[in-house]
């Protein structure tokens, strides 16, 4: 699953770490996630999204 | 903290260079370790009998002790990894110290013993004294399920995704190995399947595994 994490991230101009204190999950999670190597659960989903202020479906995007 | 300077601290967590920051460190820790233990044995022998040979040992012992302990304690790695300091990162460090200190703990009847009886218990598949057997026991059964709890309990779902991937490794290898085992051992080609030997075999499954997911 493709994702914008890392664009998002950018934009507000936060490391790894810091989107890791906001989401309560470790910085090998979000550099896991960033790359693809790990989808995240609907649950920490729905926290990326309401981090961001913007619906899952414009964060995450089905590979298909 | 301007953009670039983000760009760089995050690009400046190299995970092979911590690795063998921290095996070096470690390797000076065992120097350390044996400077501390030459010590104990010279002060012990130069209290109950004294002599020359005794300070000889105390002589390399404590340099090695104390400047390698100096230089450890300047250069100690960062243990969070590149980890920021959250309450559940921390819970989840203090976790894997609390795994290291169980396996100590486990060791030190057996180690006791083995000073006792003078053999070599620890390395050994022969038989161990009987109290020193059930305190290891006692303590890895009741620390194991403890520890495996908090460990899931405070792990990030990537943590607990890594784990279950890890376990899942080596269990399949275990249901694949050990009946074969058997079976062949039965049919009269292997020798008796040893169960120590297929935990470790699943223990270094489940570290490949666990450090392949994480950092591949």
């Amino acid at each position: 699953m493709n994702n914008r994490l890392k664009v998002l991230r950018a934009e507000r101009d936060w490391s790894q770490a810091e989107l890791a204190i906001h989401l309560d999950v470790s910085r090998q999670a979000v550099n896991a996630i960033e790359t693809g190597k790990h989808d995240p659960s609907l649950p920490l989903a729905f926290r990326i999204a309401r981090l961001f202020d913007m619906p899952i479906e414009e964060i995450f995007h089905d590979e298909a | 903290m301007t953009k670039p300077d983000r760009q760089t601290d995050e690009d400046a967590f190299d995970v092979k260079r911590y690795f063998r920051h921290l095996i070096g460190w470690s390797v000076l820790l065992s120097f350390a370790l044996i400077g501390g233990v030459l010590v104990f044995f010279a002060v012990r022998q130069f209290l109950t009998s004294g002599g020359t040979p005794n300070l000889l040992i105390a002589l390399i012992g404590t340099p090695l002790m104390v400047l390698t302990g100096y230089y450890l304690y300047r250069t100690m790695p960062d243990f969070t990894m590149g980890e920021p300091n959250t309450k559940r990162g921390n819970r989840s460090r203090s976790i894997m110290v609390a795994v290291v200190l169980v396996g100590l703990a486990i060791g030190f009847p057996i180690i006791t013993a083995d000073s006792e009886q003078g053999g070599a218990l620890l390395w050994s598949n022969g038989p161990i004294p009987a109290t020193a057997a059930l305190a290891a026991l006692l303590i890895w059964a009741a620390a194991l399920p403890i520890l495996h709890f908090a460990g899931r309990h405070y792990g990030d779902e990537h943590t607990v995704g890594v784990h279950d991937f890890s376990m899942m490794v080596a269990g399949s290898l275990f249901y694949y190995l050990a009946p074969i085992w058997w079976i062949g051992w039965r049919g009269g080609f292997f020798p008796q399947p040893d169960v120590m030997v297929l935990f470790v075999i699943a223990l270094i499954a489940a570290t490949v595994a666990n450090y392949w997911k994480r950092f591949a």
